[in-house]
């Protein structure tokens, strides 16, 4: 996901233009991290150290890990750490990146600076978003909101990750008093809270791919195919919601989802916004909390 | 294989079902979107299914109040909860009002005919 967020970062900033993320993109897939590159990453080795053990394991034939643990860089469990993020998203992308001559190492991490300063994040915030999971990402984007909004934003990124688009990512929420859309699915949720989830889709073709991918390309053939297919994957993760809630007693219960194909607008005091960029489109997850509000058509 | 109804308020997934179901072996006789039209299809329907797929979160009505409708008047139709709300108390009530099973969206195409097939087969 961070690999996602931080490319846009690059595009919309004029870093990279979309046929050098393309090619970033075909070189990320063939990827496979080296470790010293992630120890240098996750600060446990310097890049002098790296060198020092690639210059033994050329010597020996002996793998990086256990040269650096024998020579004290490392213990066994960093080892294994490491292990676990050589097909980290956002490692690859940043090798892809280097190796292809497109950043330099030491420009990388530049970009990553200025990333962090232009939108205020914490250099906890980025050691979190580098891990690549949505339940460690979602967190940082939304985190005023109450509990329950909180889980919700999680399950809906990490349903649409799971099922539509593993490149999904998030751009910042924020509150507004009227969001307009082209088309919304929406779905309400009554019982301890009264909860609208809406997802708002867009004029062009960007409902058909999310549905494809949703249900498969034999199941979807109009414009009404996609914003049911939508209003389904809003039903899906309400359920998965629910289901969760009702583990810690808190009573939600869904009433049937509902499909606007027209234009129209969400009206209320405080529609949270998440946008999210799924199959390269961008849509916005709309919620209302514990308050009034109104769907108005045309 | 067996003659099977699917209930559901969204078509993408009555299509999805029917898809899954009919690749499976089985053949779906007729589909619904609401527990009300799926009512009034099974008084008309000379054949009855052999079992029905039950959505909970409908319109007009809802899967629980359709299952325990289609428990009195066609107790030998068999019913699968195919539903989102995954919480306890309508698991259990699903159970508790006669569906044999319950099987949470988004399924996986295989637990679906797994599901099905295990009371189909020695139907
Ligand atoms: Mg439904």
């Amino acid at each position: 996901m961070f690999d996602r967020l931080f490319a846009d970062y690059l595009v919309k900033t004029g870093r990279l233009n979309c046929d050098q993320l393309d090619r970033i993109y075909q070189d990320q897939q063939k990827k496979y991290v080296r470790l010293g590159v992630i120890a240098v990453s996750e600060k446990l080795m310097t890049v002098e150290e790296v060198e020092e053990v690639n210059q033994l394991q050329a010597l020996y034939d002996k793998r990086f890990g256990d040269i650096a643990v024998s020579e004290g860089y490392l213990n066994e469990e960093q080892v294994s750490r490491l292990l676990a993020l050589q097909g980290n998203p956002f490692l690859t992308f940043m090798q892809a990146a280097i190796d292809s001559d497109i950043i330099g190492a030491g420009e990388f991490d530049d970009l990553l600076k200025e990333f962090q300063k232009e939108n205020n994040f914490t250099l906890m915030n980025i050691e979190e978003m580098k891990s690549c999971q949505v339940d460690r990402i979602v967190p940082i984007f939304v985190y005023k909101e109450p509990e329950l909004v909180k889980k919700l934003c999680g399950v809906m990124i990490r349903t649409v990750s799971r099922l539509i688009d593993n490149h999904v990512f998030i751009r910042k929420p924020y509150v507004e008093k009227s969001v307009d859309f082209e088309a919304l699915a929406r779905q309400e949720l009554n019982g301890d809270h009264h909860i609208l989830t809406a997802i708002a889709g867009d004029a062009d073709d960007g409902m058909m791919k999310v549905a494809v991918a949703f249900a498969g390309a034999e199941n979807v053939s109009d414009r009404d195919d996609s914003l049911d297919a939508l209003c389904e994957l809003i039903n899906c993760v309400n359920g998965l919601l629910a289901t969760e809630a009702s583990n810690d007693d808190v009573d939600v219960d869904m009433d049937a989802p509902m499909a606007e194909g027209n234009k129209g607008k969400v009206r209320g005091e405080n529609v949270l916004v998440l946008p999210f960029v799924a199959c390269g489109r961008e849509f916005k997850m709309l919620i209302t909390y514990d308050e009034d509000y109104e769907v108005v058509v045309g | 294989m067996a003659k099977i109804m699917v209930v559901d308020d969204s078509k993408i997934m009555r299509k999805i079902l029917t898809g899954t179901l009919t690749d499976a072996g089985h053949e779906v006789i007729k589909d619904a979107a609401n527990g009300k039209d799926a009512l009034d299809a099974l008084e008309t329907m000379e054949i009855k299914p052999d079992l029905i797929t039950l959505d909970i979160t409908m319109p007009v009505m809802d899967g629980i109040e359709a299952l325990k409708n289609i428990r009195e008047k066609y107790p030998d139709v068999k019913v699968v909860m195919v539903s989102a709300a995954g919480q306890k108390s309508k698991v259990l009530e699903a159970l508790k009002a006669g569906a044999l099973d319950f099987l949470q969206k988004p399924f996986e195409k295989e637990d679906v005919v797994a599901v099905i097939g295990k009371f189909v087969n020695n139907a």
